[in-house]
């Protein structure tokens, strides 16, 4: 059994102590709590949210009515995306706190952790925590897109994973807690990455992989931290569904040898 | 007969899988996931075995060997203890 991960209790904390020379502690690196009411833009097509809160760190996103459901409002299933989605600057601190924003052609990983949160009005849902190009595309050539993923039907296990693109893959299991998810960017590309699901005492469950192979229009593009919230393939949403969840995500960049 | 391999390790047991086919239509289900690999010095004498546009192709001793590499990756997947 693994021992139980460390999170950090403040939504800013870097974790661990100082380094000697100043700036983050590598061995001891916290995450960053997401807050989608703090910093985030929301896209959101057609119209979807009603109301978005984060009370106790957790978010809740409330749903107008979806009568007609599709996959296009599935982030892993299909080309077209026009589910909700919050979006921000994609940065990372440097040594003395200040954030430095990331760039399409640079070498980093994006670190995600997510976890599902008993909603009020449970529906299909879908939740990804991904890098993107933009963010606020409708299709997953503009957002070349990729991450962390929450997935669930009205009823049954919860499933955490990957999400790549157009495409998912993810595992459900009854003591599924929270699922840690890497994703590698190198060069004008997202390849991609691997996920771990873990129990609540921070051991593994199961895990997996998936491949994007996006090559990025440029290297200097500024990327997004995208918050999708949408339907787990084609569900229909009821008029006061939401869902909850909380996540935490950190960014390293890295300086290539010369 | 050419040649086929899978990648075992990289066999998956009963996961989420949501993504494109070959004629890029979307497809999700829960799936056994089993990469099959074809080396690329194989790969002409597939394409040669091969008429797509003949409902009896490829020869059944030939398709017999894809079928079979995948099959005993099944088999044994879900033969697995935790599989």
């Amino acid at each position: 059994m693994a021992s139980p991960i460390f999170y950090p209790a403040s939504p800013t904390d870097m974790g661990g102590g100082a380094a000697a020379g100043g700036g983050a502690d590598l061995s001891a690196l916290g995450f960053v709590e997401v807050d989608l009411t703090d910093g985030f833009t929301l896209t959101d097509p057609d119209n979807l949210v009603d109301t978005t809160t984060n009370v106790a760190n957790v978010n809740k996103v409330t749903f107008t009515a979806l009568a007609v459901g599709s996959t296009d409002y599935s982030w892993g299933s299909g080309n077209n995306q026009r589910a909700p989605r919050w979006v921000k600057s994609l940065t990372a601190p440097d040594g003395d706190g200040a954030e430095q924003q990331i760039q399409s052609g640079d070498t980093f990983i994006l670190q995600t952790v997510v976890q599902f949160e008993t909603p009020d009005n449970r529906y299909a849902a879908e939740v990804v925590v991904a890098s993107s190009v933009d963010g606020t595309g409708t299709d997953c050539f503009t957002n070349d897109a990729m991450g962390g993923l929450i997935r669930y039907n009205a009823s049954g296990n919860i499933q955490y994973g990957i999400f790549t693109f157009n495409g998912y893959n993810s595992l459900g299991n009854a003591s599924n807690d929270r699922g840690v998810c890497t994703v590698l960017h190198s060069g004008a590309r997202g390849q991609g990455g691997a996920y771990i699901n873990l129990d609540s005492s921070g051991g593994a469950i199961t895990g997996g992989s998936r491949n994007a192979s996006m090559d990025y229009t440029d290297g200097t593009t500024d990327m997004k931290l995208m918050i999708g919230v949408g339907t787990n393939g084609s569900a229909t949403i009821t008029a006061g569904d939401d869902a909850q969840f909380r996540a935490w995500y950190r960014v390293v960049r890295f300086s290539l040898p010369s | 007969m050419p040649d086929v391999h899978i990648d075992y390790p990289e066999v998956q047991v009963a996961a989420s899988v949501g993504t494109m086919d070959t004629d890029d239509t979307p497809w999700s289900d829960d799936v056994f996931v089993i990469p099959v690999c074809i080396p690329l010095s194989a790969a002409g004498e597939w394409l040669a075995a091969y008429d797509p546009a003949s409902s009896t192709s490829p020869a059944a001793a030939t398709g017999r060997i894809i079928a079979r590499a995948v099959l005993d990756a099944l088999k044994r997947a879900a033969e697995a203890p935790d599989g």
